[in-house]
């Protein structure tokens, strides 16, 4: 069956729209219709992709305008009748056609307090105390909630805000059970967790279906609350003399 | 070969949207928006309606339709509880607002600070935004770092009053069972019944109670039994939070309407399921 798809491509500043027809087949993924075209229309298409199993993140990208990994988006899903359009993230710079620069990810991820090991000899955790944090460990970086969150996307304000992709290894670390550190400073301070307005744009689009902004972000804004803001905490702890 | 925009033949959609609300979204992306901010905007007009029927400002009920007693019923509009029965009189004297407006700021406080009212109407009446990658129309932001916004982070001392408002209403569901001083079930125990239960969840499901129960330790396996219990127990409800929000605000709504307007204000009679 014969199904249009539409692509951007180009490179800054020149971009365009190029439509393509293919030969749709049951079962196929908008990257194998990528590859289609790739190989019989457009050999110079630039894609990025890897595991074709929704596993490696790479294949990020807008399709009919919603933030997805190619390889996960079945051309079922989508009317018969209408053109399919694909366009690169938008939040990041284009490389060329769909693929984006992501590096400003990795830039954020260095500065973020990596896990502080205890000295004890002997540290163990308990299987509850890590099943919190498990969730949080699906991540594969395909940064679709960053290309989402309209702090980033919208308002471009990617000097103070980490996004919600941070935020949640933040809250990966700080729930860890034996990690030493603590970030609420820097998450309060310098990563921007303040500009979140929990609208959970983030967690609609997380292919992994990690709860983003309900078990990650939140529980982080509630303990700087509990640090920062809330003058009963304060006296609490002043008077049992307990941190956490 | 090699294509650049010269060979390529022009294509109907363009490569960026432009004008309110773009986006390449094909989805009834505004239902969602249209439907939240309708129920919250209709949740505020007759907050403000109740007000003005109580201050008299609207017809000739002033201070009046807050319980109902008719053949010996003890039901509360629940929108003004604890109502005028719990204000000393000295304050009712030199208060010449609706008595009302004593209680409502703590319920309304509580529903604004919620985390996920605020998803809501940040959403669905500030467009900020109105959907996913939908633009928004207003690009510089300051998110919850200023004033206003901060204040949000006072949310936990809006649910210590919520807490007890909810015990309140649990109160007003019990008694709402009693006829003078037979027990009888009428629409109004089912509307207050309901009311109080889905309060009571909301409540229950609260973020900042899950932080305050356990959520904020790192070592569960560490912590008393009352904290692991608690956070199991909240964290469970707390993923219906949302749903919870809206049938406490509708029901809230419909036992409020029942009771003040159609038993009060109309004058119909209780309909009995089972009479007193
Ligand atoms: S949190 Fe979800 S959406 Fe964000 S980068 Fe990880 S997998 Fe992707
Ligand atoms: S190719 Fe690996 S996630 Fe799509
Ligand atoms: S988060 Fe919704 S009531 Fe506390």
């Amino acid at each position: 069956m014969k199904r249009k798809i539409i692509i951007q491509r180009g490179e800054d500043p020149d971009f365009f729209m190029h439509e393509f027809e293919i030969e749709g087949g049951p079962g196929m993924v908008v990257l194998d219709a990528i590859h289609q075209i790739q190989a019989e229309q457009a050999p110079d298409l630039a894609v990025r992709w890897n595991c074709k199993a929704g596993k490696c993140g790479s294949c990020s990208a807008e399709v009919n305008g919603m933030p997805k990994l190619m390889c996960m988006a079945r051309l079922s899903d989508y009317d018969n009748g209408e053109p399919i359009v694909v366009k690169p993230m938008k939040t990041f710079p284009i490389i060329k056609d769909l693929v984006t620069d992501v590096s400003w990810n990795y830039e954020v991820n260095k500065k973020i307090l990596p896990y502080q090991h205890p000295d004890t000899d002997d540290p163990r955790m308990l299987q509850e105390d890590v099943d919190r944090v498990q969730e949080f460990r699906k991540c594969i970086e395909c940064f679709l909630c960053q290309d989402v969150c309209h702090v980033l996307r919208d308002s471009d304000m990617k000097d103070e805000y980490i996004g919600p992709r941070f935020l949640v290894r933040n809250a990966m670390l700080e729930m860890h059970p034996l990690d030493q550190g603590n970030r609420l400073q820097d998450l309060k301070d310098r990563d921007g967790i303040g500009l979140c307005n929990i609208t959970k744009g983030c967690t609609e689009v997380c292919p992994e279906h990690i709860t983003i902004t309900d078990n990650a972000i939140i529980p982080m804004k509630e303990r700087i609350v509990d640090e920062y803001y809330d003058p009963l905490v304060w006296i609490w702890r002043k008077i049992t003399g307990k941190s956490n | 070969m090699k294509e650049d925009a010269q060979d390529i033949p022009p294509c109907f959609v363009p490569v960026e949207k432009t004008g309110l609300f773009a986006t390449f979204r094909t989805d009834n992306w505004w239902i969602q928006p249209l439907i939240m901010g309708s129920i919250l905007i209709g949740f505020g007009i007759y907050t403000i309606f109740v007000l003005m029927l109580e201050h008299g400002t609207i017809g000739d009920h002033k201070g009046e339709l807050i319980y109902y007693e008719d053949k010996g019923a003890h039901y509360i509009s629940p929108i003004s509880s604890p109502g005028p029965n719990a204000v000393p009189d000295y304050i009712k004297e030199l208060w010449i607002l609706p008595v009302s407006l004593l209680f409502i700021w703590a319920p309304l406080g509580f529903r604004a600070t919620c985390y996920y009212g605020r998803r809501v109407y940040y959403r669905a009446l500030f467009a900020n935004p109105i959907a996913v990658a939908v633009d928004k129309p207003i690009k510089s932001y300051s998110g919850e770092n200023s004033f206003p916004f901060i204040l949000q982070n006072a949310h936990r001392y809006f649910l210590y009053l919520a807490i007890l408002l909810a015990i309140l209403h649990i109160y007003h569901a019990i008694e709402s069972f009693t006829f003078g001083d037979k027990f009888g079930i009428g629409v109004g125990s089912l509307l207050l019944t309901i009311d109080a239960l889905f309060l009571s969840l909301y409540v229950c499901s609260c973020h900042s109670l899950r932080n305050l129960m356990g959520g904020n330790i790192d070592c569960l396996s560490c912590a008393n039994y009352i904290k692991k219990k608690g956070t199991s127990w909240v964290s469970y409800l707390n993923q219906f939070h949302g749903t919870y929000f809206w049938i406490s605000l509708i029901s809230i709504m419909l036992a409020d309407f029942y009771i003040r307007i159609y038993l009060g204000m109309w004058g119909n009679p209780e309909i009995f399921l089972l009479e007193p």
